[in-house]
Parts: structure tokens; sequence; C-alpha cells
């Protein structure tokens, strides 16, 4: 039941509060209003001022600006008769300098050219007889070079040569010693072989004179003394 | 063993001989007591060496006759085939070609010295030289002069060989 009065006067005091917002609100609205108003008054009155003074600006301008276009125009064409004048004056004038100064150009140039050429010759006269000489130095260095080369080639092979001689020499007689014993060696395998031939010869010839040289009836009795050996050795039993 | 088969056996000398004989026998055999016209027993024989042929002849003239049996005559057959049949061969290897005379030589030296039973095998090979070689039973023996030049020369090859070098000095 407390609460009800607190609420009560809340609320009240903020209705109190809102509505006196509210009035302030509408006092200022009204007075903005009306300033408004006045303020486009004024406006309106500028604006009637102002379209009308232009006008005579700009035709106070426009006078103004005819007159000094005339007047530069006159200028202009003064300064354009005088330009002309100038012009063809200032063109002769530098027709006669630009032939004066081509010809001074070209006695120049032509002098330069001939300068050159002369100096061109000399440098080239020196510069022939530096090379001849480089050349000759240089030729006989290489010669100098070719011939002292030479001679150590010539040394070096001299030397080369004679070391070959003696290892040739050396494997010569090595190897001519190797063959004498490889012949030796051979010799006496081949003697060797014929004795052995001779040897199967011989006995070949031995059979066959024997064989030969005998009689049919001693071959019967070669036979039958065959078997008597047989007998005698008691192959039959 | 029967006295004619041994006499028969003293007559065939060689290995090819026994051969000819028991093929005639065979055929002998065969026809002798089977067909009635049968030819005359010289016919089975014919082929064979006179002396042999003789002997078969009149061996068998009296052996298939009428005293005697057929199975006694069958009996001898068989025997005298079977007695061929085990003769020992004696491979005789000479250098020369024998003749028939040689032949008979040689057989009747082995018939009387050693056996009865024996026959000759004879091959010729001329590279022994001279002499024989004998195989018999298994056994080899070389009594050719070959062999005996081979032990010659290996015996004294090196008085050879020193003959040799003598000569070529």
């Amino acid at each position: 039941m407390l609460i009800d009065p607190i609420i009560f006067i809340f609320l009240t005091a903020s209705t109190a509060i809102l509505t006196v917002i509210l009035l302030a609100i509408v006092i200022s609205y009204a007075a903005n209003l009306s300033k408004f108003h006045r303020v486009q008054q004024i406006n309106f009155q500028l604006q009637a001022e102002l379209s009308q003074k232009p006008l005579r600006l700009l035709e106070d301008a426009h006078g103004k600006a005819l007159e000094i276009i005339s007047q530069a125009n006159k200028q202009a064409n003064e300064i354009l008769s005088n330009s002309e004048l100038y012009k063809q004056e200032s063109q002769a004038s530098l027709k006669e300098k630009m032939d004066s100064l081509e010809k001074n150009q070209q006695d120049a140039f032509h002098k330069a050219s001939q300068e050159l050429q002369e100096a061109y010759k000399i440098i080239l006269n020196q510069v022939k007889e530096e090379d001849i000489n480089t050349l000759k130095n240089i030729t006989k260095d290489i010669e100098s070079d070719a011939v002292s080369e030479f001679k150590e080639f010539t040394n070096a092979l001299e030397k080369e040569t004679i070391n070959a001689e003696k290892i040739a020499k050396k494997e010569i007689d090595e190897e001519y010693l190797l063959l004498k014993k490889e012949l030796d060696t051979y010799k006496q395998e081949q003697l060797q072989k014929v004795d052995e031939d001779i040897y199967s010869v011989l006995y070949r010839v031995s059979e066959l004179v024997l064989s030969e040289g005998i009689s049919f009836d001693h071959h019967k009795q070669l036979v039958i003394e065959a078997l008597d050996q047989a007998k005698k050795e008691q192959v039959f039993k | 063993m029967d006295k004619a088969i041994d006499t028969i056996l003293s007559l065939v000398k060689t290995k090819s001989e026994a051969g000819e004989v028991l093929f005639c026998l065979e055929n002998f055999a065969g026809t002798i007591f089977l067909s009635k016209e049968k030819p005359p027993i010289a016919e089975y024989f014919s082929r064979l060496k006179q002396e042999l042929a003789d002997e078969l002849i009149h061996t068998f003239t009296e052996k298939v006759s009428a005293e005697t049996s057929r199975s006694e005559a069958e009996s001898f057959l068989k025997q005298l085939q079977t007695a061929l049949r085990n003769c020992k061969i004696l491979q005789l290897t000479i250098a020369f070609h024998p003749d028939d005379e040689t032949i008979a030589l040689f057989s009747s030296w082995v018939k009387k010295e050693i056996a009865n039973n024996i026959l000759l095998d004879i091959q010729t090979d001329k590279t022994i030289g001279a002499g024989a070689l004998i195989i018999i039973d298994g056994k080899y023996k070389d009594y050719s002069i070959r062999k005996k030049i081979a032990g010659v020369f290996q015996i004294q090859k090196d008085e050879i060989l020193g003959l040799l070098s003598h000569a070529k000095q």
C-alpha cells in the first residue's frame, strides 16, 4: 500500500516534467517558426533586389567590355601592322646574317677539314712507321726464338735418339740371346726326335728284314717252338 | 670216350672244320632216320676233306646198319656232336698263310702233345714277323719275333742310340 502513493507521486512528477518539456518544445517551435517566416521574407526581398541589380551590372559590364574590345582590336591591328613590317625587316636581316654565317661556316669547315686531312696524313705516316718498326722487331724476336728453340729441339732429339739406340741395342741383344737359347733347345729336341725316328726305323727295318728273311720251313719251326715253349710254361693246363 | 669219336676228333683239325662237320651231322640227323628214300651216306659228307669224310662215312655206315638200333645210332650222333661242341679252341696267330700240310702239322702236334679235343683257330698277322701268338682258355702268350726284337731294342736302346750319335759325328 506504501508503493501505490510512491508510484502515484512518481507518475505525477513524471507527467508534470513531461508536460513542461512539451511546453518548452512547443514554445521553441513556435519561436523558430516565426523566425523562419521572417527570414523567408527577408530572403524574398533580397532575391527581388538581386534580380534587378545584375541586369544593370551586366549592362554596364557589357558596355565596358565592348569598349575594351574595340580598343584592343585597334591596338592589335596596330601591333600586327608593326609586326608585319618588323617581320619583313627581320627576315631580310636574318637572311643576310644567315648568308654570312653560312659563308663563315663553310670557310671554317673547309679550313678544319684541310687541317684534319693534314693531321690525319701525318698521324697515318707516323703509325705506318711505328707499325713497320714493330713488325721488324717482332720478326727479329720470332727469328731468335725459333733459332733457340730449334737448337734445343735438336739437342733433345739427339739425346733421345742416343738413348733410344742404347735401349734398342740392349733389347736386341737380350732378344738375340733368348732366341739363341730357344734355337739351341729346339735343335736339341729335333735331334732327339731324329734319333727316336731313326731308332723306330731301325726297329721296323729289323722286323721286316728278319720276317722276310725267314723261310717257310723256318716259320713252321718257329711256330712249333712257340707251342713247345707254351707247353713248358703250362699254358695249356 | 668212344674210340670212333676219338678217331673222328683226331681228324678234325680246325674250328671251321668242326663247324662243317656239325653242319653235315645236322643234315644227316635230320634225314637219315626219317625219310625212306635216303641218299647215300657219302653224300652227306661230300663237302668235307677226304680223310675225314671217309672216316665219317665208314663210321656211320657201321652205326646206321641193320645190326645197330636207331637209338644207338642217335646216341652216337649226339655224343659226336657234343664232343665236337665241347672241344677247346686254340687260337694261333702266325705270320704266314699256312697250307693244309702245315695245318695238319700243327694240329697233329697239338693233339699229340696236349689233347685230342683241341681245335685250331689259325689267324694270320704279318706284323708279328715270325713265331706265334697263342690264346687258349682265356690265356694269352706272345712268342713272336716282334716281341723278341722289341725286347732287344729296349734292352740295348742306349747302345743303339750311342751308335747313332757316333754315326752323326
